[in-house]
């Protein structure tokens, strides 16, 4: 698959290498500005003269180009405001322009998919994305607040659960285990219990989603925070070191994409799996899913 | 493929009345290396409306479709007029059988006038082959592609459909190439 990011450009420039800075112009430049350095007339070139004044063997170039003039196959991006340029044979290693992270490239992002900064919220096919936090694949976000992480469900997970009657949390100081259960969710469909991504301590608990779980729906990122987990750390780094089960956060908008579109498969209709083009998803998965299927969904997103 | 199989243009209701059908056959012939043939559906939209949505059920009519794929054909593409939608969306250009045999394509939204403007019939084609090519390439086992120039990237407004590119991306030709030669 291609993965180059399209904004990525390859141009052959042109630089004396003769002058001790390098100022690169475009190699087509030089012919449509009929420039000293392709034509005899370099001979005159107060650079070239002193270049080959220093030379040991004092012959001039007898060339109709100038010997100094080097050519360079470069890389810049197109989109960014200030043009850097790359020489190709230097542009070996991964980085984002050459790999599929040129999604989450903020220049990118701004051109292909409106106006938005690193470091903002995001939308992807109608679910908001934060880019400041990280992501569990239990649609899950994390956040270091204060010396703990704190923890809430994404806009997705949120949007599958739909309105939610009641959210039990563990006491306060009690010690969860990762992988163990840390809350239970009842909603009309059912009851989801959403296991701890990491291990460690529970600090605080959001007792205003308690009073009032819309919270959880209305402001998944903000207002509606769940927990506060103080981390050992180990498990500190196993969170921003990407371990088992995170998403890094610029592999987050495909994973989201990517997960949107499972959603098809896990509902399967009666003539198979089917994919489709167009639309956002709809506000109330409720009404149109039975409590079987929201149950097989809650179990493959939200208590994988 | 295996030889003498080709891809069904499957109108339902008057849909040709308002589309190139020529220029559509030519696109599927090239990019899908495949015959074509047209036939005219006998399924009555109407029996997929949805009052609620007011809308027409595509996953239904792809599944009326199945009952009325000629036994010599490796695929269909229905084209509509109506306004379709799946449950969980509010609405789609179109949908398939991933790797399997039926998709459909809706115009309704495909159109200049669906949002008050002016008609373009240009656009309108340009944009129907972009959404045809997109559900085929789903019938062909392809999924959805993360490179905007792709035409298998997803479409959640006429905008993106506009934007997208209106061939397959390189990976996304060699995996269509894959499954082409497999069946």
């Amino acid at each position: 698959m291609e993965t180059y990011c399209p904004f990525l450009k390859d141009e052959k420039m042109a630089f004396c290498k003769g002058f001790p800075v390098r100022k690169m112009l475009p190699y087509d430049r030089l012919y449509h500005q009929d420039n000293i350095c392709i034509k005899e007339e370099h001979l005159t070139c107060p650079v070239y003269r002193a270049k080959d004044a220093e030379r040991l063997s004092g012959h001039s170039s007898n060339k109709k180009v100038c010997p100094y003039l080097e050519v360079e196959e470069v890389l810049f991006c197109e989109v960014y405001p200030v043009k850097k340029m790359i020489p190709s044979s230097a542009f070996k290693l991964e980085c984002p322009c050459t790999t599929e992270a040129y999604i989450d490239c903020p220049a990118y992002c701004q051109i292909a998919q409106g106006d938005r900064a690193s470091g903002e919220t995001m939308t992807v096919r109608g679910f908001l994305l934060d880019d400041t936090v990280y992501y569990h694949r239990g649609h899950l976000w994390l956040q270091r607040v204060n010396g703990k992480v704190r923890l809430g469900l994404d806009d997705f997970g949120q949007w599958l659960l739909g309105d939610i009657d009641k959210i039990s949390f563990p006491r306060r100081k009690e010690h969860v285990e990762r992988n163990k259960p840390l809350l239970r969710i009842r909603c009309s469909h059912g009851t989801a219990e959403i296991a701890s991504p990491l291990s460690g301590t529970l600090m605080n608990a959001n007792e205003e989603v308690r009073r009032d779980t819309s919270l959880i729906n209305t402001d998944p990122y903000g207002a509606g925070w769940l927990v506060e987990l103080r981390l050992a750390e180990a498990e500190l780094d196993r969170l921003e070191q990407g371990g088992e089960g995170f998403i890094a956060t610029p592999g987050a908008r495909r994973w989201l994409e990517d997960e949107i579109d499972r959603l098809h498969g896990v509902l399967e209709t009666e003539i198979g799996i089917t994919m489709s083009d167009g639309g956002q998803l709809i506000d109330t998965l409720r009404d149109v899913v039975t409590q079987s299927q929201w149950g097989i969904l809650i179990k493959t997103f939200l208590e994988n | 493929m295996k030889k003498d199989t080709y891809i069904d243009i499957h109108i339902i209701g008057e849909a040709d009345t308002v589309i190139g059908l020529r220029e559509v056959e030519e696109t599927i012939r090239k990019e899908f290396r495949s015959a074509t043939k047209i036939s005219r559906s006998t399924i009555n939209p109407e029996n997929f409306y949805d009052p609620s949505r007011k809308q027409y059920h595509s996953t239904k009519i792809l599944k009326e479709m199945l009952d009325e794929l000629p036994a010599d054909a490796s695929k269909m593409i229905g084209i509509i007029s109506h306004d379709l939608f799946i449950p969980i969306l509010t609405f789609v250009f179109g949908e398939a059988q991933l790797d399997g045999n039926v998709g459909i394509v809706s115009f309704a939204r495909l159109q200049q006038e669906f949002y008050g403007l002016p008609p373009n019939q240009a656009l309108l084609q340009r944009r129907l082959i972009k959404e045809i090519k997109h559900e085929l390439g789903h019938t062909f086992g392809l999924i959805h592609c993360s490179l905007r120039e792709c035409v298998m990237s997803v479409a959640n407004n006429i905008a993106d459909v506009d934007a997208k590119g209106s061939t397959f991306c390189e990976g996304c030709n060699e995996l269509l190439r894959r499954s082409q030669k497999g069946q």
